[in-house]
């Protein structure tokens, strides 16, 4: 969107946020949609690494936005907004799994990394090594998924995962090395540099 | 957020445990030097930095499912939204205790607002009449502070009771009303965190937020 394209990103905060906030305040439904746009891509990737079923994530992100719409006094600025909508979806997230119950995800993971261990064409190392890490990462629990794709893909600080997450600090840090470990051990067998 | 980073224990261990974050450039300064000095001379973590390095981009290049119709999701949520704000309008909230006429013109000068708050503030904010242009968070020539804290009273409070809040923390009016009841407040930047925790606490604010992208200690 080009008017996001002008508003200036600094220090992980949108130059325009309070301004749109303001205005989902009054029920300004073009504020409310330029911040699902903006929010969307990285609340459903971290959701899909949460829940994998497709229905249920957009329905886990689609209630996470309404509760900025529905009570956003609830956000009181604390925090960046982007911690706060990650807060909302995981705790909605985690509901969301226990109430559908299924462990299909991780074996759809596993699968899929058997599906894939020989493709033919010339990126057969890249496909396989992404094939064999998306398996191993589907063999890791929900919480140590979610503290894995917070830091790597999101790029986020351990504090603010622990917010996130609602964990103490030493917590995101530990699941972070017994994942790290499990990923690594999982992929040197793949490869020799990897140790 | 605390300051205080524990720094007690093997150093070794701690660097162990903060690989990933140092590799992605999310720890503190005092973190951030605390690895690379063990880095400098601690063979095996200086191999796993590598391996650590590695890791990450493979995990963030890993293929994304893309999302069904996102079109359609929006308007999906855009009728739930709809419905949503037409049932709260005959609920209690402050909204929708406002006569329709005056929630038309609400809406209507809340776009003004975007004006005011979007363009008009920050503009203003980042290049003060004086001229030369700088960010908010420097300090300007005169020592004179543009708005650094944006706030939202509750629609009821008493004018006199937003002025003494506003002098309880030493702030200045820069800015507002909107017709959302928003305000920039300007505080020095060394009490802006305390004037912030102070602002939330009170009963007749609704949203406190720093404005000039500074990250938040
Ligand atoms: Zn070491």
């Amino acid at each position: 969107m080009s008017g996001d394209r002008q508003a200036r990103f600094e220090q992980g905060t949108w130059s325009d946020e309070p301004a749109l906030l303001v205005r989902v305040r009054a029920h300004d439904l073009a504020a409310f949609e330029r911040l699902y746009r903006r929010y969307h891509p990285r609340l459903s990737r971290f959701v899909t690494s949460l829940v994998r079923r497709h229905g249920l994530v957009e329905e886990v992100v689609n209630d996470t936005m309404m509760v900025l719409w529905d009570k956003p006094e609830s956000f009181g600025g604390n925090s960046k907004l982007s911690t706060w909508l990650f807060a909302i979806a995981y705790r909605k997230a985690v509901k969301a799994r226990m109430r559908d119950d299924e462990p299909v995800a991780d074996e759809e993971a596993a699968e899929r990394a058997d599906d894939d261990a020989a493709p033919p064409d010339r990126d057969f190392g890249r496909q396989r090594t992404a094939a064999i890490l998306q398996g191993a990462i589907g063999e890791l629990s929900p919480d140590h998924r979610a503290v894995v794709h917070l830091t790597y893909f999101q790029e986020i600080g351990y504090r603010e995962i622990a917010d996130i997450l609602g964990c103490p600090v030493d917590t995101v840090k530990t699941r972070m090395f017994h994942a790290r470990r499990h990923l690594r051990r999982k992929l040197s067998g793949e490869l020799a540099d990897w140790i | 957020m605390s300051n205080v980073i524990p720094l007690h224990g093997d150093p070794h261990e701690t660097a162990q445990r903060l690989l990933p974050w140092y590799v992605t450039g999310t720890l503190d300064a005092a973190e951030h030097r605390l690895v690379e000095d063990h880095l400098a001379h601690c063979a095996e973590c200086a191999a796993d930095l590598a391996g650590e390095e590695r890791l990450r981009a493979e995990v963030a290049a890993l293929p994304d499912a893309p999302p069904e119709r996102p079109a359609a999701q929006w308007e999906l949520l855009r009728e739930r939204a709809l419905a949503s704000a037409a049932s709260s309008r005959r609920g209690t909230s402050w909204w929708s205790a406002l006569p329709t006429g005056r929630r038309i013109a609400l809406a209507a000068a809340s776009q003004a607002a975007l004006v005011l708050l979007g363009i008009g503030v920050y503009d203003r904010l980042r290049q003060p009449a004086g001229g030369d242009y700088h960010t908010l968070s420097a300090p300007s020539a005169k020592g004179e502070q543009g708005g650094n804290i944006i706030v939202i009273f509750r629609p009821d409070s008493p004018e006199q009771a937003f002025r003494a809040t506003i002098d309880a923390v030493g702030a200045r009016l820069v800015d507002g009303p909107t017709a959302a009841g928003a305000y920039v407040l300007a505080v020095p930047n060394g009490r802006r965190e305390a004037a912030l925790a102070t602002l939330r606490k009170r009963a007749d604010i609704v949203l406190a937020q720093p404005i000039d992208g500074e990250r938040a200690e």
